[in-house]
């Protein structure tokens, strides 16, 4: 029997739209599986059809569909009132899954899309019209069309705006914006969502970052360097860009201070750098520092574009991989008692 | 699409010990994975994967065991890989993670 080792997880940070966590004990290749299925094969709803009714802005129809495309659709369970998909039989995942709500447009029996497969949003902005309510000496000026002008016909999806309330109190905009119009111009359309994983288009991909790095050991010889006087300590510290390495107190007297690494993230790139200043520096010729990676702990940093919160995006991910496998374990059985049976 | 298998075993009938998984639509994302989680099987001898060519949708793992047949060793690595996705699932929820995510089964009928 394998001997597999059962990784541990350490979160640092778990917020909507950013996620730091530590896997320990695991390998560089389930690191990057998990990495990529949250890049690729995480589910999340994006335009992908659009039906022009009037466009005379100055970007053409297909500029403006893949622009749409780029806009993060979130699906959000409403309580009592979202209708799950009645075709699912075992009902072992969150409601908050967005395939518990909609089907793959190629799975669905509908002839073209159907409200189990697709989100409808509508557009319709005429500068002239919109002109009639804007504020006098803001009639002339470019109108901006953004994400906010799109409406949605599914109260269970709704396009993503801004990542925080502060970012929609700092920006000029109502939203992302999709075209300017000038006077006269006007624009309307229907546009449907569908279902897709980013390994068909990165419209689906629901991370704008997705990336893990070894966590790294480093030793410091503590004896060694306090033996140094201030000035050549401080020489250590310019070995390395700003805000790698640092003393542990700032305002303590030189003789106190001890040196200490600020940014683990960045220590492994310098660290030959630190050996050879270290190094020539010791009276015995020996280094003060040693860094290295390590094989068997990983740090992940995740940024969400909006469309899945981070934490679902991870366990979704999680249990995309293992969807994965359950379906092969059943392929390979089929396949063994046909190989048992020659 | 719905009729090509997801799954197919190459090698020898008389010789159960070696055998080519041949996976479709699967790439690296799994392929390293699973060729790791094989090599820490004892009764692994070899085993390596590879993508044939990008543009076509197949992965192969290649699996040789020490006797025991490699099919089997294919399942107890596929199950292996499972248990270890279950395993970070109850890490992370335990972490904070607040959604109730499954540990297995498959959703669709």
């Amino acid at each position: 029997m394998a001997r597999n080792r059962m990784p541990k997880v350490k979160v640092n940070e778990m917020e909507e739209h950013y996620a730091q966590f530590e896997i320990h004990d695991t390998d560089c290749s389930v690191a990057n599986a998990l990495r990529r299925v949250m890049i690729a094969e995480v589910v999340t709803m994006a335009v992908d059809l659009v039906t022009f009714e009037e466009n005379t802005s100055v970007l053409n129809d297909e500029i403006i569909a893949h622009r749409l495309g780029l806009i993060p659709l979130k699906y959000q369970y409403r309580e009592g009132e979202t209708r799950l998909r009645d075709d699912i039989r075992t009902t072992l995942s969150s409601e908050r899954d967005i395939q518990r709500r909609f089907r793959f447009t190629r799975e669905c029996d509908c002839d073209e899309y159907c409200q189990w497969c697709a989100v409808k949003l509508t557009l319709g902005v005429a500068f002239d019209e919109r002109a009639k309510h804007r504020p006098e000496r803001e009639k002339d000026l470019p109108l901006v069309v953004t994400s906010n002008d799109l409406i949605s016909e599914d109260n269970d999806v709704r396009p993503v705006h801004f990542e925080t309330d502060a970012e929609a109190d700092d920006s000029v905009d109502q939203g992302i914006t999709i075209v300017k119009l000038a006077k006269g111009q006007e624009l309307r359309f229907t546009a449907i969502a569908k279902l897709g994983i980013g390994k068909e288009h990165s419209k689906w991909s629901p991370v704008s970052k997705c990336v893990f790095r070894p966590q790294p050991h480093v030793h410091l010889d503590d004896d060694a360097i306090s033996k140094l006087p201030p000035a050549l300590r401080d020489l250590i510290i310019q070995a390395c860009p700003a805000g790698v390495l640092g003393y542990n107190d700032d305002d303590a007297p030189p003789e106190n201070r001890k040196l200490v690494v600020k940014n683990d993230a960045a220590i492994l790139d310098f660290v030959d750098d630190v050996k050879t200043l270290t190094q020539r520096l010791s009276p015995t010729g020996k280094s003060m520092i040693s860094a290295f990676a390590s094989d068997t702990n990983f740090i992940f940093d995740i940024e969400s574009v909006g469309s899945i919160p981070v934490d679902d995006l991870v366990l979704c991910a999680i249990y995309e991989l293992k969807r994965k496998l359950l379906d092969l374990q059943l392929a390979v059985n089929d396949l063994k008692d046909d190989d048992d049976d020659d | 699409m719905a009729d090509e298998k997801s799954l197919r075993i190459l090698g020898q009938p008389d010789n159960e010990r070696e055998r080519t998984f041949i996976f479709r639509d699967e790439d690296h994302t799994l392929g390293n994975a699973l060729r790791h989680v094989l090599m820490k099987n004892k009764d692994t001898d070899f085993s390596g994967y590879s993508v044939p060519h990008p543009s076509e949708p197949f992965m192969h793992v290649r699996l040789q065991t020490t006797g025991a047949p490699a099919v089997r060793i294919m399942d107890e690595g596929l199950s292996n890989l499972g248990q270890i996705c279950d395993h970070l699932t109850a890490q992370l929820e335990a972490q904070g993670a607040t959604a109730s995510w499954p540990t297995g089964g498959e959703t669709t009928s």
